[in-house]
């Protein structure tokens, strides 16, 4: 155990308390983002787990079921500083980074001031993010990755929680510069946005057919969201999650002697070590929300899809039959035993 | 108030109760591993006792020392040995894990790793809250995997390989083979009484099979020679007959060696003959180095028949006849002749060796022309040197424009002078396309008369948009499309004759 956890939680009570807060932000956090959002729970989870981590999202769907209306409820109930980038192949970096600018000084004389882009924020939507250019896509990557911004001579630190929730249509291919991994690398989680069921769609019309709208309240704000974080950090996390977490993650990789046939056949590159790292990590957060201390076999499984998803790159033998990661990923859940565990 | 039970007791209680639950599964384990060896281990002794069997077969001392049955007991138990005996080194190597003891109950009743994640904390002495936390939560999980029945093991279903199947075939197939050679053997020591290998005189006894060759062992017995039969049996003796065989050939060599001194004492072309036949015989067959195929066992073509009939009893007489090179030399040695006779036949020998080495030459160069023509034209290359090397007339006739071997090479030229870097004789480029030629004419603008259209008659579109563009398809799109394009283009199948019954 860490100095770190130690200084979070003392002593047990003061773990459970700490637990049962963290339980409660994220609940009440849920809550106000299912007033405007309907159904799609995974999605909301996901995303809170994200924040509390401190990773970022990438939300994929076709258009039209709520994957920026999400972002933004979770901006309104968060009190954070916000902001919307909507993403076209003709933006430049210096349209989401900042630039200089010639402003007009008080004596009448000029001076070059740097405008800072919406790329400084705490909660930015990039919304569909594979429309901009490599050039373009590419200056998210510091941010991402370093949380800083980098302009000519000047590195602006950005403020934390800093997490960016991106958008991604699959469908509308033309026109869009796909990801490169090193980008997808550094997105904690991939949710997928599905098609509300039957009555959700009721509950849909309800909502924004209606003259009431629904309002927003904030749940909490960044101080806090960083205190959570902290908390999420001090989880135990044994030797057999730790173990399971590696395998799962090697066993992605085709060259590596873990992995199984469909991963041989089907994937040309698999999860690195950020992918370990991350399933520990939304591990942490599930084992929290159920009202335990330590990371499990269990918690780990259950975020590998979300966490591996796009982090494995299938090979045209796998795009020619039709497979998607998900199935590789379930294949993988399948061959790779739990650790100890008997035949 | 009762004390709260300990934590590790009731953790050691667990694993004990999982460790006998888990023996025989590992038991299971061991032996599943232990298992390809099984049929790799049956082929020892079917690979000890074939070449053993075989070696007995062809005359060898048997050494194999069980029978049939027991032999067949050993194959079928040396494998199984191995197995067993792999199976508790595995075991003894590996011990139940106290974390595997502990999470047959996590994983059977579902615990989340609590057992696991406890056992772990309190033997790494973490502090902290949450794991403090985390082992008084599995106090719970730890009194119900107490209560619980311990989870029965069912391993699963051995697996078998059959890619090592076919290893147990061969072995039974050697298995029966080796039985059966030595059956066989067995039977034949049992008909044929071997004679002993010490007496040199029943090892000398012509085989019955052999009957074309009873006259000549006969006269070689009177040369007090070795028979052919002997020299057979000798090969299939045992080491210490051969040792015997060895010291009664060893007066054959002083004989011959006597005879070369007889001949060294008659003079000087004979004493020469002598001495190459002495050589001859005394290297057991290899031959001298000058023109030594000639008299050997090349057939010859056209020699006179007197001469044969003078070799005839040179042949019949020779000393020297256990020399396995059966040289001219050995023929010429024959230390039983008068001088004369002997010298005139050695005048006769050396003109038949010039003749016999100007006639292979001659087949040599006939044989080679086919492959190489003209190869009495390539002579040694010559030197390229501006120098006057040539120092006779017949030098200079063999300067015929090229070097001696041996050496470097000299250049001329500016050849000699240019980097030694490869360089294409032709530059690839690409077609001139020839001269461009551009004419302007002057033409004058004309007007166009359109007339004036209003946008709000136009009106919506009535007829096909026309061809749009498709998005890209992915490869799966695209055999789905042609899938169905070819199920499209498929011809009907024709309707059933009637006809036909």
């Amino acid at each position: 155990m860490t100095e770190h956890a130690v200084a979070i939680a003392p002593t047990a009570d003061e773990a459970r308390a700490s637990a049962a807060e963290f339980k409660a932000v994220c609940q009440r956090l849920k809550a106000e983002v299912g007033k405007m959002m309907v159904g799609q729970e995974h999605v909301v989870d996901g995303a809170v787990t994200a924040l509390m981590v401190g990773g970022h999202v990438l939300l994929e769907g076709v258009p039209g079921l709520g994957k920026t209306l999400l972002v933004r409820c979770l901006s309104d109930a968060l009190r954070l500083r916000f902001s919307r980038i909507q993403f076209t192949p003709d933006m430049m970096p210096a349209d989401i980074q900042g630039t200089m600018v010639l402003t007009e000084t008080a004596g009448g004389g000029h001076d070059l001031t740097f405008q800072e882009g919406p790329l400084v924020a705490n909660l930015v939507l990039a919304d569909e993010i594979n429309r901009a250019t490599p050039k373009t896509q590419s200056a998210l990557l510091e941010a991402m990755q370093e949380r800083q911004i980098t302009v000519g001579r000047r590195t602006i630190a950005l403020a934390e929680p800093y997490c960016v929730m991106a958008t991604q249509n699959p469908m509308e291919q033309e026109g869009t510069y796909p990801l490169p991994e090193a980008q997808l690398d550094r997105f904690l989680l991939k949710l997928l946005v599905g098609y509300p069921e039957e009555r959700e769609y009721h509950a849909i019309l309800d909502r924004t057919t209606g003259a009431e709208t629904a309002r927003i309240e904030p749940v909490t704000d960044g101080e806090e969201i960083v205190r959570l974080r902290q908390i999420v950090r001090a989880v135990a996390e044994p030797e057999v999650a730790r173990a399971y977490a590696v395998r799962l993650v090697m066993a992605t990789q085709p060259t590596s002697e873990r992995a199984p046939a469909a991963v041989a056949e089907n994937v040309s590159l698999g999860a690195s070590p950020r992918g370990a790292q991350s399933l520990i990590l939304a591990g942490k957060v599930r084992a929290l929300q159920a009202d335990r201390f330590a990371v499990s076999t269990d918690d780990i499984a259950a975020m590998a899809p979300p966490v591996l998803r796009h982090r494995v790159l299938l090979n045209f033998r796998a795009q020619a039959g039709n497979v998607t990661t998900d199935d590789v990923i379930a294949e993988v859940l399948k061959a790779v035993k739990r650790p100890h565990a008997v035949d | 108030m009762a004390e709260p039970p300990d934590p590790r007791a009731q953790l050691d209680v667990l694993v004990v109760r999982a460790t006998r639950q888990l023996r025989g599964w590992a038991w299971r384990r061991a032996l599943e591993e232990a298992a390809p060896i099984l049929f790799p281990g049956a082929l020892v002794v079917p690979a000890v006792m074939l070449p053993a069997a075989v070696a007995h077969a062809l005359g060898a001392p048997a050494w194999w020392p069980f029978g049939a049955l027991p032999s067949i007991a050993l194959a079928l138990s040396a494998p199984l040995l191995a197995v067993a005996t792999r199976a508790l080194w595995l075991i003894s190597e590996r011990r139940t894990e106290r974390a595997r003891c502990l999470a047959l109950y996590d994983y059977r009743l579902r615990l989340r790793d609590r057992l696991q994640t406890a056992d772990e904390l309190l033997r790494r002495g973490a502090t902290g809250g949450f794991a403090r936390a985390a082992i008084e939560d599995a106090a719970a999980a730890i009194a119900q995997a107490l209560t619980a029945p311990p989870p029965a093991v069912t391993p699963a279903p051995p697996k078998w390989s059959m890619t090592r199947w076919p290893l147990g075939a061969i072995a039974a197939a050697a298995m029966l083979a080796a039985l059966f050679i030595n059956g066989r053997a067995l039977a034949l020591a049992g008909n044929t009484a071997k004679p002993p290998v010490a007496a040199p005189a029943a090892t000398a006894t012509t085989p019955p099979e052999e009957p074309t060759r009873r006259g000549t062992d006969q006269h070689r017995d009177e040369l007090d020679l070795p028979s052919a039969a002997s020299l057979a049996a000798a090969t299939r003796l045992a080491p210490s007959a051969r040792r015997v065989e060895r010291s009664q050939a060893a007066p054959a060599g002083s004989r011959a060696s006597g005879s070369q001194a007889d001949a060294d004492a008659r003079g000087g072309n004979d004493s020469q003959a002598g001495a190459a036949a002495g050589g001859a015989a005394g290297a057991s067959g290899t031959e001298p180095p000058d023109k030594p195929k000639v008299a050997g066992d090349k057939p010859r073509r056209t020699r006179a028949p007197q001469r044969e009939a003078v070799r005839q009893p040179v042949d019949a007489t020779s000393g020297v006849a256990a020399g396995k090179g059966g040289s001219s030399g050995s023929q010429v040695a024959a230390s039983h002749h008068p001088a004369a006779a002997n010298r005139a036949d050695a005048d006769d020998v050396d003109n038949d060796v010039k003749d016999l080495a100007e006639e292979e030459e001659d087949e040599a160069q006939q044989a080679a022309s086919s492959h190489r023509p003209m190869l009495n034209n390539r002579k040694a290359p010559v030197d390229r040197s501006l120098m006057p090397a040539a120092t006779s007339d017949r030098e200079r006739d063999e300067l015929n424009g090229r070097g001696r071997p041996g050496g470097l090479k000299k250049t001329r030229g500016v050849a000699a002078m240019l980097l030694g870097v490869p360089a294409p004789d032709h530059l690839r480029g690409n077609a001139n396309p020839g001269r461009m030629k551009v004419r302007r004419e002057r033409s004058e603008p004309e007007a166009k008369h359109v007339g004036l259209a209003n946008a709000a008659a136009r009106g919506a579109r009535q007829t096909p948009f026309g061809a749009i563009a498709h998005p890209r398809l992915r490869p799966w799109m695209q055999d789905m499309v042609r899938d169905y394009f070819l199920a499209r283009n498929q011809p009907p199948s024709p309707p059933p004759d009637e006809n036909q019954p």
